[in-house]
């Protein structure tokens, strides 16, 4: 069966990070033809997808199917609150439409494996969005693909947002109440800091635990085994306030033989000049590379600059044209996106292993 | 004026160091018995090299303080005698790890906690091509810049078929939820290694990292990188530690108790390999 030339795309929602819809739209194959989103949803978020209806000059509909119907889609993008990840997604797929879908997969275990399920049941093709194309992991790739380090044995990620969440740990005065998680993701959109947008409290591993198991799931082709985790809130009250972590360290055991380990963290602006630390460090049996996530950068500095403007930027990223060209040839040849619905799943079942090996104090099988 | 006498072939190098500290002289020889040591106020023992106990046996007998900056394992059964020695005899017995003498890990540990808070998660690779290193001084590392000690550690190993060596990866947990991260990888090919330290603290990060000292050397093909290393201010900085330690008559005991904690916790990474399970020191 031949595929469209252009994809037809609904937004289903865009109230958390609209940067998967605007992003699937560098792609010329991919077309932004509506948004939609269920009536009951509270008017902060309505308002939300309207204006980025406006933005983009395409209708908003207050009607998920009825938009998907009228307006011939063949993609859905999801980037509603998390706790709806699934059920729009799932949605999406019984009205025949493939799925771009925001990180994390879900908030809970049975609705994941729902989701892969559906997916893998409609054979449509489901792409979690994630950074796996940025270019100096695509440089890794061709190194060890390369022969360069020999067979992997060990990598290691560090993956820092040096971003606030609210005022930091220990700001709270006597007498005040705790911070209310969903009132201040909704304030924190406006700096696209409102990854744990649901009903509860999420901490970083859970939310973008995604990006950098995706790195490690890329480069090495293997599934993790077996974890050990430590996590805590460390540095945000907010996460304090809510028993959720903005810090957690994994030590990874993996297929093949392979042993790694993931740092993470929403460790506050003041941690970094340009935006958080991220390394990749890979050891092979002939070598070992060590790789700055994100270069290409160059370095930006004037004066009267804003202190938390980033004095490193990115250059050259194709992430977004490659994230939906994958999906676009996922369509095309009956394939597999860069991460599908079963690898989205096996990460997150690490996120899920890691949390419950935290609670226990003692590795858990994955 | 305070004589040291350096076991060491490198006789440029202490001079060096000597002529940096106000009222000290450095001579080196590489083999004790070459030396006269009555002579001496302090002998250093510095290096990969292994160092015989009845060596610093003597020194302590014969009244000369001794800083010993090289792998402390080695000697790990001698160490209690050793400490005995030295409070008979009223000397110093310094059992540093010259890590923490490296300017960038002495800047971090300045920082710490009035800059960066408290230590949330310190993450530090050391590859080397060497087969025999041990995991000592990374572990006493990560203590120094954590402040205490972990109440949990959980390790993993690999060994690689045709090398020799191993990689192996340390996670600490520490009391107030901080963490640490430690991989040692001694089976590098031939050749200069790499290190890497990061420490996130509460309120501020710094990262110390080969990656961002390597300078680019261009003849042909792809460019090689080369490390511009910290130099001659580490052994500097551990001298004239150890000197203020004898002439303010700091007890020698405070670095025994130091490596003991430190040997406890590698005996718990050695327990956590053998039961792939996370021990937890308790009382901690």
């Amino acid at each position: 069966m031949t595929t469209p030339n252009t994809f037809r795309c609904a937004v289903l929602s865009a109230i958390k990070h609209d940067y998967v819809a605007r992003g699937v739209a560098v792609h010329p194959r991919f077309e932004l033809v509506v948004v939609c989103d269920d009536p009951q949803i509270p008017e902060w978020a309505h308002e939300r997808n309207q204006q980025f209806a406006d933005a983009h000059k395409i209708p908003y509909v207050r009607d998920v199917e009825r938009a998907m119907r009228e307006f011939n889609v063949q993609v859905a993008i999801v980037s509603p609150d998390v706790d709806r990840h699934v059920e729009l997604s799932i949605r999406a797929l019984h009205a025949g439409k493939h799925i771009v879908q925001d990180k994390p997969m879900s908030t809970s275990h049975k609705d994941a494996v729902r989701l892969v399920e559906e997916v893998e049941k409609t054979r449509l093709k489901f792409l979690m969005w994630n950074r796996n194309f940025l270019p100096s992991v695509l440089h890794a790739r061709e190194q060890i693909a390369a022969g360069a380090i020999g067979k992997i044995c060990a990598i290691h990620v560090d993956f820092y947002f040096a971003k606030d969440a609210g005022p930091p740990k220990g700001s709270r005065l006597p007498g005040y109440p705790p911070m209310n998680w969903q009132a201040h993701q909704i304030a924190a959109h406006s700096d696209g800091s409102d990854g744990g947008l649901a009903r509860d409290p999420m901490g970083e591993l859970a939310i973008e635990g995604i990006y950098p198991l995706g790195y490690m799931r890329l480069l090495t082709g293997a599934r993790v085994q077996r974890v050990f985790a430590r996590t805590a809130p460390f540095f945000n009250q907010l996460n304090a306030d809510n028993g959720a972590e903005d810090l957690a360290s994994l030590s990874l055991e993996m297929e093949h033989g392979l042993i790694g380990s993931l740092a993470i963290g929403r460790i506050g602006a003041a941690s970094h000049p340009s935006g958080g630390d991220m390394k990749i460090h890979v050891q092979g049996t002939e070598g070992a590379l060590v790789i700055s996530e994100a270069r290409p950068e160059v370095g930006v500095y004037y004066r009267n600059q804003p202190p938390k403007e980033h004095r490193q930027r990115r250059v050259a990223a194709d992430n977004d044209f490659l994230q939906a060209d994958s999906l676009a040839h996922a369509i095309d040849t009956n394939g597999e996106s860069s991460i599908n619905a079963r690898a989205a799943f096996e990460i997150y079942a690490t996120t899920e292993a890691s949390l419950k090996s935290c609670r226990i104090g003692q590795p858990v099988e994955v | 004026m305070i004589r040291l006498l350096a076991l060491s072939e490198d006789r440029s190098h202490w001079q060096q160091i000597g002529a940096r500290i106000k009222g000290i002289a450095i001579e080196a020889c590489p083999d004790l018995a070459q030396s006269h040591l009555d002579v001496y106020d302090g002998l250093i023992l510095a290096g990969d090299r292994r160092f015989d106990a009845s060596g610093i046996n003597a020194a302590l007998r014969a009244g000369v303080h001794v800083l010993y900056a090289a792998e402390p394992i080695w000697l790990k059964a001698e160490w209690p005698a050793l400490e005995e020695t030295a409070l008979q005899n009223n000397v110093q017995l310094a059992i540093v790890n010259p890590d923490r003498y490296l300017p960038s890990r002495q800047l971090i540990r300045q920082l710490l906690p009035d800059k960066l808070g408290q230590a949330g998660l310190i993450r530090l690779h050391r590859w080397e091509s060497n087969p025999s290193a041990p995991l000592l001084r990374d572990l006493d590392l990560a203590m120094f810049l954590a402040g205490t000690l972990p109440n949990c550690v959980f390790a993993l190993e690999r060994l690689v078929e045709g090398a020799t060596g191993r990689l192996r990866q340390v996670h600490l947990g520490f009391p107030g939820g901080g963490a640490a991260l430690i991989h040692h990888d001694n089976r590098m090919p031939a050749g200069e290694g790499y290190t890497s330290l990061s420490v996130i603290g509460s309120s501020g990060a710094a990262y110390a990292d080969d990656h961002q000292n390597m300078q680019l050397v261009f003849r042909g093909g792809s460019p090689e990188a080369v490390r511009t290393d910290e130099g001659i201010k580490q052994h500097v900085t551990m001298v004239q530690s150890f000197i203020e330690a004898i002439q303010n008559g700091h007890h020698a005991a405070v670095n025994a108790i130091t490596f003991k904690d430190t040997f406890l916790v590698d005996d718990a990474v050695h327990e956590s390999l053998r039961t792939r399970h996370a021990i937890h020191l308790g009382g901690r």
